[in-house]
């Protein structure tokens, strides 16, 4: 320490804040106090480090503590599945819908919609905007031709958001040429079809054969595409009514050659 | 108040160097204190500088406050403070360091006190009164040169 230092120190180690300075600090500061009555006071005399939280540092907290609430609450309403479309063609994709109408999932439920979930960005948008990428896609759209048969099924509790995901999958199916079916479909039915293994409009088709013609099995009917289900359900249908009109014993021809023809596919 | 009063006292004595005028600075820094309650200190020697830096800026408003009014705060000398504690300041050497300080400008004054009493960097006492580094530099060079000079 040089000398100037030591003197300064000595110096100023010589001047002290008085006790009756302090005390009339004391004074003064409670006065302040009553005059200020919507301030907040810190008790100088005691100068805590830790003090106690105070209303401000609470409501900002508990501000924070709201916003996080909020959203997660919202991130949740948007994780929420509100509507699960089923699409067949060949490919075969469950899309999971939110109740904003927002993609949040996409599942193949066959290699060929394996194919296609991996060709087209589906998740995080819009549903309207989704069928359309799928038809455009050069992956599904080689699916979507004018023999090809597009079965959609809607399953949801929200009419609303059901009758709007069905509106929307026919807009955008009625610009493509393919024959297509677009309706709502109930969770019983998609539970069925889920623990099948199979998609509700493929299990509904599949399901539909096998009753009007008990040869089939559910494992040959989901190695069919759609079209090849619809079209041996529109045989039987023409081989019942060929045999309401020309008697019995067609039936059993015709599923004979419907069979042949299932195998030569 | 009971850690950090004497500190107060010494920044505003060395600021304003009138014995009623610091009073009032140091009562002043201390609302400000205690209406600070946004204030987080994370430790004790943030809590000194923290009052350091409020006493400081208190002594400056209230000397530019003065000016604005035309009316001069007494800055000529700590000879009313020097002659208060006869027991405590029993020889003339206290006095002759503080009228040498009190001949000073401020800034030099209370950078040199912070630099030479205190014991704060030139850094730290740039971030306390809101001034160059290099600045203050050159004010405790300045001021230790004066004093040095004044003292000898």
């Amino acid at each position: 320490m040089t000398d100037l230092e030591q003197r300064i120190r000595e110096a100023y180690d010589a001047q002290h804040a008085s006790d009756e300075l302090r005390g009339r600090t004391l004074v003064f500061l409670e006065e302040e106090r009553k005059r200020q009555p919507d301030a907040s006071f810190v008790e100088v005399h005691r100068a805590p480090l830790r003090r106690r939280p105070r209303a401000r540092v609470v409501t900002a907290w508990a501000a924070c503590l709201l916003l996080a609430l909020a959203l997660v609450g919202v991130y949740g309403v948007y994780r929420a599945p509100s509507a699960f479309v089923d699409i067949e063609v060949n490919p075969s994709l469950e899309l999971t819908v939110n109740t904003f109408g927002i993609v949040i999932e996409a599942e193949a439920l066959n290699d060929d919609g394996a194919v296609v979930l991996g060709a087209v960005d589906m998740l995080n948008r819009p549903y309207g905007d989704v069928i359309g990428a799928l038809l455009s896609s050069d992956a599904f759209g080689s699916y979507a031709e004018k023999d090809a048969f597009i079965d959609v099924n809607v399953v949801s509790e929200n009419n609303r958001l059901g009758e709007s995901l069905v509106a929307q999958s026919d807009e955008a199916l009625s610009s493509s040429s393919c024959e297509h079916a677009c309706r709502r479909a109930d969770s019983a039915t998609r539970d069925a079809a889920a623990a099948a293994g199979l998609g509700v409009g493929r299990y509904q088709a599949a399901q539909e054969l096998m009753s009007l013609d008990p040869s089939y099995t559910l494992e040959e009917c989901a190695s069919m595409t759609m079209r090849q289900l619809r079209d041996r359900i529109d045989a039987c249908h023409s081989g019942q009514e060929g045999d309401s009109y020309e008697g019995h014993g067609h039936g059993q021809g015709a599923g004979k050659g419907y069979g042949h023809g299932r195998h030569g596919n | 108040m009971a850690r950090h009063g004497d500190t107060v006292w010494r920044v505003c004595l060395t600021a304003l160097c009138r014995h009623a005028d610091a009073e009032d600075a140091f009562q002043n820094s201390f609302l400000k204190y205690a209406l600070a309650d946004d204030v987080q200190f994370r430790e004790e020697e943030h809590r000194k500088a923290w009052l350091i830096r409020v006493a400081s800026n208190t002594c400056r408003d209230m000397r530019r406050a003065a000016a604005s009014k035309n009316v001069l705060l007494d800055e000529t000398s700590f000879e009313s403070l020097a002659s208060r504690d006869e027991e405590a300041q029993p020889d003339s050497r206290v006095k002759e360091v503080l009228d040498a300080m009190s001949d000073l400008d401020d800034p030099p004054r209370t950078p040199v006190y912070l630099a030479l009493y205190e014991g704060y960097t030139a850094p730290e006492i740039a971030s306390m009164l809101d001034a160059p580094v290099n600045t203050v530099y050159s004010w405790i060079a300045r001021g230790k040169k004066t004093l040095k000079e004044a003292l000898s």
